[in-house]
């Protein structure tokens, strides 16, 4: 910050106010012209591309090399309390999706009001995917296979922080899953994945509920639980009589009653960091489910993972960030299974992940990972390498 | 806990009927209107009265030109006795870009969200407390954390980030703002006095 030129004062005797005034040629840096005047648009960016090799002593395995996916944000400030945000979503170079789309409306800190495309508050990854929040090439499975990632469902509700508490709290009401469309969209291997909606001429019967606590009180460490209520949506419904009971008792067995609940923490001591998740899926109505449409969705599903990693700074006085990682992940979407279901032990699966980060700069990553893989029923792990970079602007 | 609030719980809890539970929440949220924004004024004096617990003091306006009114709000000293004190500035800083947080000193820094808070410095300069007074950002917010802010009392800017003070996981743009915009409001004191 340059010198102020001039200064001047000025004593003004009644009401015992002092009144100083600055010369208005100071030399402001960028940020504090700008700040009077502030614009509304803002335009911003992320995007990963993966490269993943299977590693095999005896065979030849192909790679996928995938620009896995690029976003685009836009975002709008009508005024000091109405903002509207969009995340749109190229995958895999030729599919398009709408991953947030919402306004915000801002009472105070404590409450706003939200509404539109909104990302479930469900463990960490779900609402802060981009590529350089989180560790390894890929985002953990448990937040795509447990959790299903990135899971975002049309509705509203409402968000705030209360500071003095250190509390953060989400609730809303949102539409859910469909889990059936003449065919059933639950099953055991991918447990609730295919039956997210998103905002795409969505069935709409029942809300769901969704929230989530966060609480950063303690010194380092954030805490946050997560859940999520409802009951998933079917096809069989629309334009039946509501009197026709045999045909609604058949409707209702291919509705799965769906409650989740997540904890997950982060420990950062300086520059080691620690974090935890843990996620259960208990579904109800899967005998008849499944004795209706065929599947093999399960009663309950668990998965969660650990992770520690380390910062490194390369450089003095430049930014040049090294973050080694290490991350277990369990999950199973067979973890509880009714009894007309036989439990496929190579739902459940481990992985160990071992990896590295390069940061040239903070919305910049190099990221190399390896990962050992195994169900249940492997005696040996598998192992892929996984290269790629993320960006966020 | 009202009426509307024990109304809220059980249609969300335990009678969820159609669309009822949504226009609960619409409802709840009208309610809350009516509380608003607590006002700068009020939010500063609340501070002051925790820093300045067992004295008498008086605060009196450092008027400040229009060029920087953005960044120092408002500006008091502290009197006691007649005596300066300290001061007291409900300021505004940047925090996370709108949707996220990448890219500190980002020269484009119109898609920036802002944050405000009241920071007390003693006669000498050095900080007395430090609260965050609103944080709308939805990334950042761990900066609200009061063993974090807790760090910088008794400290005098310019201070550098994970240097004088620790970084803070998971907001790492709105830390290394706030500590900027520290160091800028203690030299314009500095400049003002």
């Amino acid at each position: 910050m340059k010198r102020i030129l001039t200064l001047l004062f000025f004593q003004l005797s009644f009401l015992g106010l002092t009144q100083v005034y600055l010369d208005t040629t100071a030399d402001m840096s960028a940020k504090r012209v700008q700040f009077a005047d502030i614009q509304q648009f803002a335009i911003g960016s992320y995007g990963e591309a993966h490269y993943n090799q299977n590693i095999d002593g005896d065979q030849f395995r192909a790679g996928k090399i995938d620009l896995h996916r690029i976003i685009t944000y836009i975002g709008y400030r009508f005024n000091e309390r109405a903002q509207f945000f969009s995340e749109i979503e190229f995958e895999h170079t030729n599919e398009i999706y709408v991953e947030q789309a919402f306004v915000n409306y801002r009472f105070n800190d404590k409450f706003n009001f939200k509404t539109g495309v909104i990302l479930v508050p469900m463990g960490y990854v779900n609402e802060f995917h981009e590529p350089t929040l989180f560790n390894g090439v890929e985002r953990p499975n448990v937040d795509k296979y447990i959790i299903p990632s990135t899971w975002r469902e049309m509705g509203a509700g409402f968000q705030g922080l209360f500071k003095k508490a250190s509390i953060k709290y989400q609730l809303y009401v949102l539409n859910g899953f469909n889990a059936y469309t003449g065919a059933a969209r639950l099953s055991g291997a991918n447990g609730l994945r295919n039956a997210r909606q998103g905002g795409d001429e969505s069935s709409f019967l029942r809300p769901s509920v969704t929230g989530k606590i966060s609480y950063f009180g303690f010194d380092k460490l954030l805490i946050e639980a997560s859940a999520y209520i409802g009951k998933t949506e079917s096809s069989l419904y629309n334009g039946l009589e509501r009197n026709n009971t045999v045909a609604i008792s058949q409707a209702d067995s291919t509705v799965v009653g769906i409650s989740m609940a997540g904890l997950n923490v982060s420990y950062a001591a300086k520059r080691l960091m620690f974090r935890g998740q843990a996620i259960y899926t208990s579904l109800s109505n899967t005998d008849q489910y499944n004795a209706f449409t065929g599947s093999n969705v399960a009663k309950g599903i668990l998965g969660g993972y650990a992770e520690v990693s380390y910062k490194f700074d390369l450089k003095k006085d430049d930014y040049l960030q090294m973050i080694p990682f290490v991350r277990y992940e369990y999950y199973d979407t067979h973890f509880k299974v009714d009894e007309f279901v036989a439990r496929n032990k190579a739902y459940a699966r481990e992985e160990l992940i071992i990896g590295v980060g390069l940061k040239p700069a903070p919305g910049l990553i190099f990221k190399a990972d390896y990962q050992l893989f195994k169900t249940k029923v492997d005696d040996n792990f598998t192992s892929t390498l996984n290269l790629g970079f993320g960006y966020w602007f | 806990m009202t009426i509307l609030h024990q109304r809220l719980i059980w249609d969300l809890v335990i009678g969820f009927n159609g669309m009822k539970g949504f226009w609960s929440l619409i409802l709840i949220v009208s309610a809350v209107f009516s509380f608003g924004f607590m006002l700068n004024e009020k939010a500063i004096d609340k501070v002051l009265k925790k820093s300045f617990k067992n004295s008498v003091y008086e605060k009196k306006i450092v008027a400040v030109p229009d060029s920087l009114k953005a960044t120092l709000g408002e500006l008091y000293s502290v009197n006691v006795d007649g005596r300066v004190e300290g001061y007291v500035c409900y300021a505004t800083a940047f925090g996370c870009k709108v949707g996220g947080c990448a890219k500190p000193n980002d020269p484009n820094l119109s898609a920036y969200e802002t944050f405000d808070y009241i920071v007390v410095f003693n006669k000498d300069l050095s900080i007395r407390n430090l609260e965050i007074a609103n944080y709308p950002g939805s990334y950042g917010y761990e900066i609200c954390r009061k063993s974090w802010l807790n760090q910088f009392t008794g400290k005098t800017p310019a201070l550098k980030l994970y240097e004088d003070v620790d970084g803070v996981s998971g907001a790492t743009i709105s830390a290394q703002f706030l500590v900027e915009d520290l160091n800028f409001v203690k030299s314009m004191i500095d400049s003002l006095k």
